[in-house]
């Protein structure tokens, strides 16, 4: 008595109401490109800071979904395949950010101290750093990082489009294989771009860890944003029928899991460069440790970690969509404030200064990006629904979910059929 | 034969042959009504325990265990740091809680695991010599390949006649009594 998963396709083929969304994105990105004009002109240095927070903002929740569909080929959870659809429009936004990076491309000179000859010329740590950290290599590792990771996700895509399509799980394997080799490239590839970007604000600083950080904020960054859209997308059929409490608990549990890691790596960093105490090390967290950037840094501690790690141990609020939901915008905030206190004082020092640029930049590049986004999640429905492993994974975790559901009682929830 | 003369057991079970067959045959026992039952299987399937409504607080014993052991693990770096033995260690605070935190961490897992451990040891009553659900003839295959459903006469909704009727229902590959 299994879900008929074929008939599904074809007379729920419901385009999902994308476009309200979509409008809402485009009215900020016209209001934020405005802000941004306004800005660039009237103080340059403090566009380019702004852009740079704004635009790793969202690349790492770019590239965060595109961790978490390689994760999903490689163990194809049921929760993966309700999720499945906004990964892929995320892995689509890859070239854009691509072209959105241009700007800091513009204010390099602004940006980083190591592009200026005069400077680097007289220090030498910074002469010694020059084969890696100059222009022309910098924009070769760039570009390369984005052809690697659209490379891969657009291949990705396409084999399990081809899966879909001719109802041929030949490839399924091949997915596999290369969506584990892809996790392993996207850290080591995202730990290089993290130097590039972030890391080489403060050149003289380093940190082996940072690349890590990097990508387990991102991944973390971009499942708030799924559930976010999850959540808000919840009511679209065929979507609808498969979003069992069940699938919402596994949500919340990494969720869960990625807050933890996050926690875990933020204070591994810290640990270890506490502990040794060396000059050259210990200046970035000093600056970080004092008046207004320490008070935000023990903010993170409570507010990035513990806050969200205390409710989301409760069962009940991982089952429940809204507290879910409400969780993940939250979380969405705090990598912004996690974010400001990691890029912001390179330039400020101790000096804390908030600019409204800095709230301006990211709603500019977030609207773009969420506009480009939803014009990827178009015209198709917002759930995989022929897969060879979903069946499988659906038997299993409908079975499941009858017997929690009829425990906590949100009967209505699980629909008839699901469960054989 | 008359009931009186009967001997009391302890419940009747069922024998199901995949964890699948024995879980919807728990669900429609709990749908029934019946609550005093156990579930018996070879290997863990998902959903059972919500299904024979097994409740319990041992996640608050952990959660408390946890505590125990954050506080443990940082009170006892704070008596050997400031208090028995104040040491200087490059011009750092006597309370230096960032160096303490590994530690206290590891407390913190190792008390609720032991909690977890021993907690779940004492709930189960373990060990437990004699237990009636033995006396069922293959019943030992319940730990290598077989998956078993008993409902005890404690249950209010308990009758020999009509629980044995509504389990031959549920169409298990055996049924019997367990005897005390």
């Amino acid at each position: 008595m299994a879900r008929n998963f074929n008939t599904i396709v074809n007379d729920e083929n419901v385009q999902p109401k994308i476009s309200g969304l979509q409008k809402k994105a485009i009215a900020v990105a016209v209001v934020g490109i405005a802000l941004l004009v306004v800005g660039a002109i009237s103080d340059s240095d403090q566009f380019y800071r702004s852009y740079l927070l704004g635009y790793i903002y969202w690349v790492i929740i770019s590239v965060g979904m595109f961790a978490l569909y390689a994760l999903h080929n490689v163990v194809s959870g049921a929760w993966g395949f309700t999720i499945r659809r906004f990964l892929e429009a995320g892995v689509r936004t890859l070239p854009l950010m691509l072209i959105l990076f241009v700007p800091i491309l513009f204010g390099m000179h602004s940006l980083y101290e190591w592009t200026h000859t005069d400077v680097v010329a007289k220090d030498h740590i910074l002469h010694q750093k020059a084969p890696y950290l100059n222009e022309t290599f910098f924009i070769i590792r760039l570009v390369f990082y984005f052809v690697l990771w659209s490379g891969l996700g657009f291949y990705l895509m396409k084999l399990n489009r081809q899966i879909e399509e001719n109802r041929d799980p030949s490839s399924l394997g091949k997915i596999q294989k290369l969506s584990a080799v892809t996790l392993l490239l996207i850290i080591l590839s995202g730990t290089f771009a993290a130097v590039d970007w972030m890391m080489s604000l403060e050149p003289h600083w380093f940190s082996t860890i940072y690349g890590i950080l990097f990508v387990s904020g991102g991944t973390l960054s971009g499942l708030a944003l799924t559930i976010w859209l999850l959540v808000k997308f919840r009511g679209n059929r065929p979507l609808s029928d498969f979003l069992v409490p069940r699938i919402f608990h596994d949500m919340g549990t990494l969720l869960f899991t990625l807050t933890m890691f996050w926690a875990y790596i933020s204070f591994s960093q810290f640990i270890i460069i506490w502990s040794g105490n060396v000059a050259e090390e210990t200046p970035w967290y000093a600056v970080r440790m004092a008046n207004e950037w320490g008070t935000i840094g023990w903010g993170l501690v409570f507010l990035h970690f513990a806050l969200p790690w205390v409710i989301l141990l409760s069962k009940k609020a991982k089952r429940n969509p809204q507290i879910l939901s409400a969780v993940a915008i939250w979380m969405l905030a705090m990598r912004f404030m996690d974010l400001y206190w990691l890029i912001a004082p390179a330039h400020l020092r101790s000096t804390f200064s908030f600019h409204w640029l800095d709230i301006a930049a990211p709603l500019a590049v977030g609207g773009i990006w969420m506009a480009y986004y939803c014009q990827q999640l178009q015209g198709k429905t917002l759930m995989t629904v022929w897969d060879p492993r979903l069946q499988d994974a659906w038997h299993r975790i409908g079975n499941a979910d009858a017997a929690d559901s009829a425990y906590f009682g949100d009967t209505s929830s699980v629909k008839e059929g699901i469960h054989g | 034969m008359e009931p009186a003369t009967q001997p009391p057991i302890y419940g009747l079970m069922a024998e199901f042959a995949t964890g699948e067959a024995l879980l919807d045959a728990t669900q429609r026992t709990s749908k029934a009504g019946y609550r005093q039952m156990d579930a018996y299987s070879p290997v863990p399937v998902e959903g059972i325990a919500e299904a024979i409504g097994f409740k319990t607080k041992l996640p608050w014993g952990v959660f408390c265990g946890g505590l125990t052991g954050a506080v443990f693990g940082m009170g006892l770096q704070y008596w050997a740091s400031v208090i028995y033995y104040p040491m200087n260690i490059g011009g750092r605070p006597m309370f230096s809680i960032p160096s303490f935190i590994p530690v206290t961490f590891e407390t913190t897992v190792l008390f609720s695991a032991l909690t977890a451990v021993f907690g779940m040891i004492i709930l189960n009553k373990l060990p437990m010599p004699y237990h009636p659900v033995f006396n069922v003839q293959g019943f030992d295959r319940a730990s290598t390949d077989r998956y078993f459903l008993a409902i005890e006469a404690t249950d209010p909704k308990f009758d020999r006649q009509r629980t044995w009727e509504f389990l031959e229902s549920l169409k298990p590959e055996n049924l019997a009594e367990v005897p005390h």
